[in-house]
Parts: C-alpha cells; structure tokens; sequence
C-alpha cells in the first residue's frame, strides 16, 4: 500500500486500455490477421464459444468459427469509425463441443489484431425496439426542441425509456472540463440537476476513451474482470510484454479507481454515450442503476442511437447559436463599415454603438482608447486598469479573462466592474485597444461534492488511491468572476475586432495623409511667404540704393551752392539780395528732395527682422529648395554640407534663407556655361560664427566688378539690377554678421557668418 | 564769413566724387585745406599723423568700411577728431561711432552751417578749445522738465534705437515717437542725437 499522497490525476497516467480483462457478460478472442492465429482469449471462452482458451490459442481463426465465418468477417468493416457505432455480427458455428453456437459478435481490427467481443445473442425474438416507425417517432419528439436544455431533457427522458435505468443525467462539459448536469430524469427522489463535477471526475484517458469509444456499457460494477491471456498463458495486461489493446473493445473490464467512483455512489451498473460535436467532447449521457443491469443489444444500440441523434441535434442547436450570434456581429460590423464610409469617426462610431455592441457582448461597461482619445460608457472603475497582463493573452487581436483579478492588481471596486474584459487589439503598435467588461457575476457552483477532497484516509492513517468518497452537495461562491467569455463570444469578438482594425489603419493611413497634405500646404506657404519677403526686400532694398543714390547728388548739389556762395564772398562780391534768396532756395529745394527721397524709403521699408533662436539648417535647405526649383542645369551636382552640431542660432529664417537663395540664384546663373556644374553649400562653426559658405564651379568674378560686388546697380549677372548682393550684405549685416566673396581654382565662393552668440545691440 | 582763424586740415573720405568735390569746395571756400580720398585705403596712404587736421568719415564705403576704419584707427591710438557723415537711418551706426569715440555725426544730406560748426568744433578741439558744453546742472535742469515717456524715449534714443522699434517697444505710432524727439530736442536745447549723446554720457 502506497503511502503517499494520491488523487484522481493519478489515474491520468492509468493505462486503462491495456486492462488485460473483459467484464463477464462476453467473451474476447483476437487473433492476428497476417497469419490467421487466434492469439488472445478470455479465459471465459467456454461459456460463449464452447471452447475452453486452450482449445482455441493458437489454433487458426478458421477452425474456431469456421471458414465460412472468417470469409464472412473479413468482408465486414473492421476499422473503427468516429463515432463509433456498434456493428453486430450475428453467426452460428459448431463449437468445439459439438453443439451450434449462436453468437452476436462486435469485431474490431486493432494494431494487426482482429477483435472478436462475444455476446450472450437475445433470448426472446427482436423486441418492440426493433420497430422502425416507434423509431422514428421517438426521434421526431427529439427534433422538436430548439433549445440546447430542452433537447436534453427530451434526450435523457427518452434514453431513460429505452434503457430502463433508475437515472439517467446528462452533462455539458465547460471549458476547464468540469460538467454540469444540465439535464435528468429519474424514479429516484434525489436529484443531480444542476450540480457540477469536477473535471478529475473524469480524467484525461476516461475522456480520451469517451471520445473514442462512445458508447460504454458496464452492467455490473463489481463483475468480476475475466483475464485475457495470451498463448502462454500469460495475462496481457499492463505488466505484460504484449498487452492486448482494449481502446474499441465494448467489453473492456472496469478500472478499479472507476469501480470505486461509482460505488461510493452506490452505482451497481452504468451506461455512457459520449456526446459530440465538431469532433469535441461536448458532454456525455450518464446512465445510473442502483442494481445491476444488463440490457439487451438491441436496446442498447437503440440508446447509442438516440445518444448520437442527440449528437448531432445538439451542434446543430450550438451552431445556430453560434451562427446567430456570428450574424449579429458581422452585422454590427457592416453597420460601423457603413457609417465609417459617411466619414464618421472610429471613436464617434463606438460611441454611437457602444450600447449596441455592448448587448452582443453582454458586457457591462466599453472603454475605447487610441492614442489621443478615450472612451467611456457604461459601468466603468473610477480608477483607471493597465491591461498589459491581459495582452499578453491575444490570440489573433482578441485577449478574453472571466478573473481578471487574478492578471491584474485591482481594488475593491475594479474587482467589482471590470471581474472580466475582453480586449480587443486595433493597432500593430498595441496603442489602440477597444475593452468589453463584465461586471461580477453572483455565481454559487454547487458541486456535487467538494472538488478538492479526493483522498480518503484508511483508519491505518494511510492515504489511499481514491476517487471522491463523498457526494454530499458542497456550495462554493466565486468570486471576483465575471460571466466566462465561451467559443461564440471569442468568434463575435473575432469579427469586431477585424472590421474595427481595418477601420483603424485606414483611420491613420488617411490621417497619416492629411498631415502630409498640411505639411505641404504649409510648406508651399512658407516658399510663397518668402518669395513675398524677398519682393519685398528686393523692393526696400531698391529704394534704400536709390535714396542713398539720389542723396549722393543732392548732397553735392547743396555743398556746391554753398561752396559758390562763400567762393563769392571770398572774391568780394555783393551778392545781390535776390541772388542771395535764390541760393537759399536752391539748398532749401536740395533739403527738401533728400527729405522726400527719405520719405519714399521709410515708405518701402526693407523688411523688419523677425528674429528668433533657429535651427540654421532649416533656413538653408529652404532657400536651396526655392533656388533648385526652377534650376534647368543639365548637369548639376549639389552637394550639402551642414554641420548638424550647431547651436540655434538668434535670426530671421526668411532672411538667412533669402541669401541662400540669391547666393545659390547667382551660382546657377555662373555655371550656366560651364562645363563642370556642382554646387557646394556648407555650414560649419568658425571662431564662435555660423560660416555658409555657397560655392560653384562657374565663371569667376572679373577683376573690374570685385570692389563694388556688394554695392546696389553693380550688378555681377547680365541680368538684374545688381540688387542681389547688397541686399545679402544688407540682411548680413543686420544680423552683425559679414559677407564676402573669395575666388576658388574654379570659380567663386560666396561665404557669410553670422554670430552665434547674440550679435544684435550691445 | 570768417576764415579759420587757426589753419588745419580736413581729409574727406568718401567714395562717391560729386559728393567729394562738393564737400572740399565748400570746406576750402570757408578756408579750410582739404586732401580728398575716395577710400578708407586711400586715405591710410596719404595720412599724416603730424598734420593738424580732423577727418570727416562717410560710414558707407566700398572695401574697408567706415566703421572699421575708426576702430583700425582707435587701435592704433591715432587721436585725430572724426566726423561721421551718415546716410538717414543709419543712427544706430553712428551711435556706435560715437561711443567708439567719434566727434560728431552728420546726416546726409548735410547742411552746410551744420557740417561747418562741427568742422570748426573739430578744429577747437585740436587747438585745445573745446567746444562750449553746457554745465553738467544745465543739463540736469533740462532733463528734469522731460516727462516720463520723454525720459523713456530719451534712454531709446541713446541706445541707438530707431524711431519705428521705439514705437513698437512702447506700443504707440511712430507719429508720437516723431512728437516726443522733438519736445525732447527743444527741452535739451539740443541740434541732434550727437548733442544728447554728448550731454547725457
């Protein structure tokens, strides 16, 4: 006896395939099909067969059951279908003994063996089971229902008619494998209604089996196994070198651990049919004897028959749900499609539907969040959650928990509102999320049984392998859970979140798209605002050279007329008093031109410096863009050179960026002949200044023009006025910095700093 | 009119040659010696640091400036008075002459009586004679009758701002800025910014 402690998960790794016995009611024989050799018996062989398993082990196949036989099975189909339907073979052979055997036999091909069950055939002549119009008739009342727990009852009613068991249950298994009796009927007083068990009630190899083998009959639980030996004797059970494999066998002998599950039960016989739906054990139909019973093969087969028309009616009620529900989704996204097409926004379009969508749901409260909005609606924690354990759960954009206090830290009242969310991912950069919650939902599961006790202790103090001694009703409320999120909730959720997602990027795409469209629109302002400005200054800075041009003469003209006057003087002329008003006059007329010209320049002001600290670089790569613009060079070569490590810098964006585009206009116009075409614009520090430096392989500057390159009429292109440059030396100067031209082995650099640190008044 | 009772001369650096020529005939007809040069290098040439002379400066010029001319010429601690002639607008360039030691300034296109006072200045100066200045308690008699904004304008003025950035730093026209320089030059009995600048400092 084990001394350690044990549960039903135990039995998990039970090889209760390999059992190595048969229950009493039949008799097993198999034998290999290459070779014909009867390898395995029952060592109740006599009973059924009228030959004792020495008399048949190792004997040819044939001359057990005859030739005729074997042609016979050999013809039927051997290899187990799923589901698996019963497939009764009724012969008759001469048995060892002499006698006439009649025999109803399950064969089954299993790993190179053919399987042979034995039946004790029915006494009386096909009972009233055998009528196919009662048939249909009983399963005409199985159609009606609609609903999944109707159906059940129907179900359960009628298997319990045709079996005559004292109780017969039906369990929905949930997602965490525990199953709830949703359906009973019973002549017994108590009733399992509603109850659930828990999943090691059943463990994995039990369920692997269900769904396997679905029709399980156990008529009596404390038959006695019946060994199945093999050739030598031996029997070919677990301990065995060559178990024989009871997977499909119908006679397969009880485990213990179950024996003793339905004992503490006080089962005496029991029935199973496994119940699924698109290939998943769904539930099971639990036939309860408190006596045992056998029944006949035909009620049997008449019971798997309703178990599997049960079957088959109950995916299709789940696949109606699950295709309604699927509809509604698909046309709760086609609606937010439709209305995203009029230009709503996502966000306008959740708030719009959030009730809607929240009913097909079933959630309480929706939470919207993209990357500049939030949105709330309906029962919402006042304290924000951080969802990111929850994202750690997507599969395919969608992340569901019923407990998610048991992923995220929360209090009291988050635990209350958000017990369960469904997050649904809307961006490849996880930014933009759209969360269902679940409020908390009272449950109180009563088990049949407390799940956690398993073991029992023997009075020795030993713990014993043991399934649950007690059935007694044990209540246990959940807490902190929210209504579970199932399959047609997540496949719901699946068609939102794709038709949200796809809404989403195309949200950003085009907003992506406008501020494309905004950063061109104003860059295409800033060119026509500093083309406006470069007008302008050209305009100031002609009329600030023609002032300055026209005071030049206007000046000598008065000095002149006061020189005269005193050279009169001097000579000793009186000059007449006339003569004398007429040259006051004149210097007066003089004063009154420069006042004028003064005037019109103040007028046409130049242009104010709108300084600011700047990114240089800015300022030059737009002057550069505005000059290349209209550039027709053909083989022009720029090169940029802008040290990016310079501080900003305190000046008029428009106006460095006006120099860079008269300094690079006139490098264009300079190679316009030219063989070789680069242009060269270069920023770097020097000594505490920004120095640009724009140069061009073109035709130099000629001797003649260097000293007056900056004076305004001088102009250094056959076009223009020659305002260019003085107004570059201008906007220079005005920023305190200097401008000067120097001559390169091929052609001309223009270069100018400016100060990089503050270089206006002192 | 007198002739220049002491005999000195006048260098003329300017590059435009009617403005020159002009500007040596009027100052030789009141009987000053003139040597004309149309560049800052010219007259680096021909200057005569044992002449008794002052120098009347255009700030605009081709090559060296007139600006750096005064400063090459501060850096060689050569003494001689200089007059900034300069075009209108230009004030805050000659305030900075001013404050870098120049004599006087002279907006273009000048008025003789005015271009020959400061000549004459010019020359007092070199003689020792300094030009008559009003004592330190006239001056604060007169800044006393400014108003607050006069005052305000004033401290403007001194920095070299121009009429237009005045308006804009105290929010009002330029027309009031115009009203207040004038109330301002007629309280400090004052012919132009070079004599507040010389008042004030």
């Amino acid at each position: 006896m084990t001394t350690s402690t044990v549960d039903l998960e135990t039995c998990d790794r039970e090889p209760i395939h390999i059992i190595g016995a048969v229950q009493p009611h039949g008799a097993l024989i198999a034998f290999e099909h290459a070779t014909s050799v009867v390898t395995y018996a029952s060592v109740n062989t006599a009973a059924f067969l009228g030959a004792a398993p020495e008399e048949i082990l190792g004997k040819k196949i044939g001359d057990v059951i005859g030739e005729e036989n074997v042609a016979k099975l050999l013809t039927l189909p051997l290899d187990p279908s799923s589901p698996e339907l019963l497939k009764p073979w009724f012969l008759k052979f001469s048995g060892a003994d002499g006698r006439i055997i009649h025999a109803e036999c399950l064969p089954h091909r299993n790993d190179g063996h053919i399987i042979l069950e034995f039946l004790s055939p029915e006494p009386a002549p096909a009972s009233i089971w055998e009528d196919e119009l009662l048939r249909r008739e009983i399963i005409s009342e199985l159609v009606k229902p609609g609903a999944l727990v109707e159906l059940a009852a129907a179900s359960a009613k009628m298997i319990r008619d045709v079996t005559g068991f004292d109780r017969v249950m039906i369990y929905k298994f949930a997602e965490d494998k525990h199953g709830e009796v949703i359906a009973e009927s019973t002549n017994r007083p108590d009733s399992f209604l509603g109850l659930h068990y828990p999943a090691s009630d059943i463990p994995d190899p039990a369920r692997r089996h269900f769904t396997l083998n679905v029709m399980r009959s156990i008529p009596d639980i404390n038959g006695e196994h019946v060994a199945i030996i093999d050739r030598n004797g031996n029997v070919a059970g677990a301990n065995s070198a060559a178990p024989l494999d009871l997977t499909y066998s119908k006679l397969r002998a009880v485990a213990p651990v179950h024996v003793e599950y339905l004992n503490n039960m006080g089962v005496g016989a029991s029935l199973s049919i496994s119940l699924i739906t698109n290939n998943e054990l769904w539930g099971l139909v639990a036939c309860h004897h408190y006596d045992t019973r056998l029944i006949s093969s035909s009620r049997l087969r008449f019971a798997e028959l309703l178990g599997g028309t049960t079957s088959a009616l109950l995916q299709s009620i789940e696949n109606t749900t699950q295709l309604k529900k699927s509809i509604e989704a698909e046309k709760a996204a086609y609606q937010i499609e439709q209305k995203a097409r009029s230009g709503a926004s996502l966000r306008d379009l959740i708030t719009d539907q959030a009730s809607f969508l929240m009913e097909l749901i079933d959630a309480q409260g929706l939470l919207f969040v993209s990357k500049d909005t939030v949105v709330r609606v309906g029962c919402l924690p006042e304290k924000p959650l951080d969802f990111s354990n929850l994202r750690d759960l997507l599969v395919d954009g969608v992340a569901t928990s019923s407990h998610l206090s048991s992923l995220i830290d929360m209090d009291d009242e988050q635990r209350l509102m958000a017990a369960g969310a469904a997050l649904l991912d809307l961006s490849e950069d996880g930014r933009d999320y759209l969360v269902f919650l679940r409020s908390h939902f009272e449950q109180t599961i009563r088990w049949a049984g407390k799940p956690e006790k398993v073991e029992t202790k023997k009075e020795d103090g030993t713990v014993r392998l043991s399934p649950r001694g007690s059935f007694a009703l044990w209540r246990e409320e959940r807490l902190g859970m929210s209504r579970p999120f199932d399959a047609i909730d997540r496949d719901a959720l699946r068609i939102l979140r794709r038709a949200l997602f796809a809404l989403n990027s195309l949200e950003h795409e085009q907003a992506a798209l406008e501020a494309q469209k905004a950063a061109e629109a104003e860059e295409l302002r800033l060119r026509h605002a500093m083309l406006e400005a470069a007008r302008a200054s050209s305009m100031g800075e002609l009329t600030s050279a023609i002032a300055h041009e026209l005071n030049q003469p206007l000046s000598a003209v008065a000095n002149y007329v006061g020189a005269c006057r005193q050279e009169l003087l001097n000579s000793g002329v009186t000059i007449p008093a006339r003569a004398e008003q007429m040259i006051d006059q004149a210097i007066k007329e003089t004063a009154r031109a420069g006042d004028l010209v003064h005037r019109v320049r103040n007028f046409i002001s130049r242009g104010d410096l709108n300084a600011n600290y700047i990114d240089l670089k800015d300022a030059i790569n737009q002057g550069m863009d505005l000059a290349l613009v209209s550039n027709d060079l053909p083989r022009l070569q720029v090169t940029l050179l802008l040290d990016s490590g310079l501080p900003k810098v305190l000046a008029d964006p428009v106006q460095v960026a006006q120099v860079v585009l008269n300094l690079v206009r006139n490098s264009l116009t300079a190679m316009e002949n030219a063989s070789e075409q680069k242009l060269s614009v270069e920023m770097a520090e020097v000594d505490g200044f920004a120095r640009i430096t724009v140069s061009d392989t073109g035709c130099g500057i000629p001797p003649e023009m260097q000293k007056n390159l900056f004076e305004p009429f001088h102009s250094s292109t056959p076009r223009g006025m020659g305002i260019g440059l003085s107004l570059c030396r201008s906007i220079v100067e005005a920023h305190a910095g200097r401008i000067w031209a120097e001559a390169t082995g091929n052609g001309t650099a223009f270069v100018f700093e400016l100060p990089i640190q503050g270089g206006f008044d002192e | 009119m007198s002739k220049a009772p002491e005999q000195f001369s006048v260098y003329v650096v300017e590059d435009d040659d009617a403005v020159l020529h002009s500007l040596c005939a009027l100052l030789n007809a009141h009987g000053y010696e003139t040597i004309p040069c149309v560049s800052a290098e010219e007259f680096l040439d021909v200057f005569d640091p044992a002449l008794k002379a002052c120098l009347l400066l255009d700030l605009r010029l081709p090559g060296i400036s007139g600006v750096q001319l005064q400063s090459h010429l501060n850096d060689m601690g050569v003494n001689i008075p200089i007059i900034v002639i300069t075009a209108h607008g230009d004030i805050s360039i000659a305030v900075k002459a001013m404050r870098d030691g120049a004599f006087d300034f002279i907006e273009k296109p000048a008025q003789a009586d005015h271009l020959l006072e400061a000549v004459k200045s010019a020359g007092g100066l070199l003689f020792n004679r300094l030009p008559p200045m009003p004592s330190k308690k006239v001056v604060a008699d007169r800044l006393a009758k400014l108003t607050d904004r006069e005052r305000e304008v004033l401290d403007y003025l001194l920095q070299g701002r121009l009429n237009k950035e005045i308006a804009d730093e105290l929010g009002v026209s330029r027309r009031t800025v115009e009203v207040h320089r004038s109330r301002i030059r007629e309280k400090m009995q004052a012919r132009g910014i070079a004599d507040l600048i010389r008042m004030v400092s």
